[in-house]
């Protein structure tokens, strides 16, 4: 059952060469519509390849507005400079102190 | 040449992780058309592409101590677009309808080849706005399989969907853009 010279086999075969447009069988060999969709299946992949070359720029002052944004999101985790570590370790020994003072205080 | 462009990227890098943000920020300069092109591509709108490849930098930034060199940089900032855009554009989606913009200016880096036809030309113009027209699961398969070059298992991962369900997208989007373009032509 052919429908403008086009017949189940070619409904078939135009399946599958969505998928590979390379295919070729006895059918497609000898079908001259089945021929023209896989030269447009070709094309098809062959122009979105190049779509990958086309390049669009990024809105003007794009770097800035990033870096002006990294202020505000460390990559490293800052390191505690010498006086912040003395000032830390200060606090950490005078909580100590005072849970030890806590505890003595209970049991006596 | 082309071994000093690395090493003078992988000084940047490393500089980068440290947290010099004068080095980052060079890197984003050699990289933000690349990713702000995924994006729109992903996306199909300017200004949600623009959203996407910031927050992809910044995403960049902050687990830039964890990139190792495994991939290329490029790649590494690839995967982190998709998965922004991915979820920029799922967002979008349940807040507006995502207007596509038509024509978009493009800069072509590839030399123009003696046979380029005005045909090709047209065909090219024709296709970019078929892509941006396909649904978003279809047109980011597409984008990641056909344009950039993806395995189906990396476009699988990377959209959270198996194997099979990316091949279907991916036929049926090709169906959908022959169809298009030479029905028109016809």
């Amino acid at each position: 059952m052919a429908r403008n010279g086009v017949t189940l086999a070619c409904a078939v075969r135009s399946h599958r060469l969505a998928g590979d447009p390379d295919l070729n069988d006895g059918h497609i060999a000898s079908c001259l519509h089945c021929q023209v969709e896989a030269v447009r299946y070709r094309t098809l992949r062959r122009q979105l390849a190049l779509l990958r070359l086309q390049a669009v720029d990024a809105p003007p002052g794009f770097a800035g507005v990033i870096r002006s944004g990294l202020g505000e999101e460390p990559a490293v985790p800052k390191k505690a400079s010498g006086v912040e570590a003395a000032v830390a370790a200060a606090g950490l020994a005078a909580v100590a102190g005072a849970v030890a003072l806590w505890r003595r205080s209970l049991s006596a | 040449m082309a071994d000093r462009n690395v090493k003078a990227t992988d000084e940047l890098l490393d500089r980068a992780r440290q947290g010099d943000e004068g080095a980052f920020t060079e890197l984003v300069r050699h990289h933000q058309n690349e990713v702000f092109t995924l994006a729109l591509r992903l996306l199909g709108n300017y200004e949600l592409a623009a959203d996407a490849a910031q927050e992809t930098f910044i995403r960049a930034w902050r687990a830039l101590p964890r990139f190792r060199g495994d991939a290329a940089l490029s790649t590494w900032l690839h995967r982190i677009t998709v998965n922004t855009s991915w979820t920029l554009g799922r967002r979008a989606q349940r807040h507006s309808a995502v207007v596509l913009d038509e024509a978009l200016p493009l800069n072509d880096d590839s030399a123009p080849s003696p046979e380029a036809s005005a045909e090709t030309a047209e065909l090219g113009g024709r296709l970019r706005a078929a892509v941006s027209e396909l649904p978003d699961p279809q047109r980011a398969v597409v984008v990641l399989k056909d344009i950039y070059g993806w395995s189906h298992a990396e476009v699988a991962k990377a959209l959270d969907i198996s194997v099979t369900a990316a091949k279907v997208r991916l036929h049926r989007a090709r169906q959908k853009l022959k169809e298009k373009l030479w029905r028109e032509m016809e």
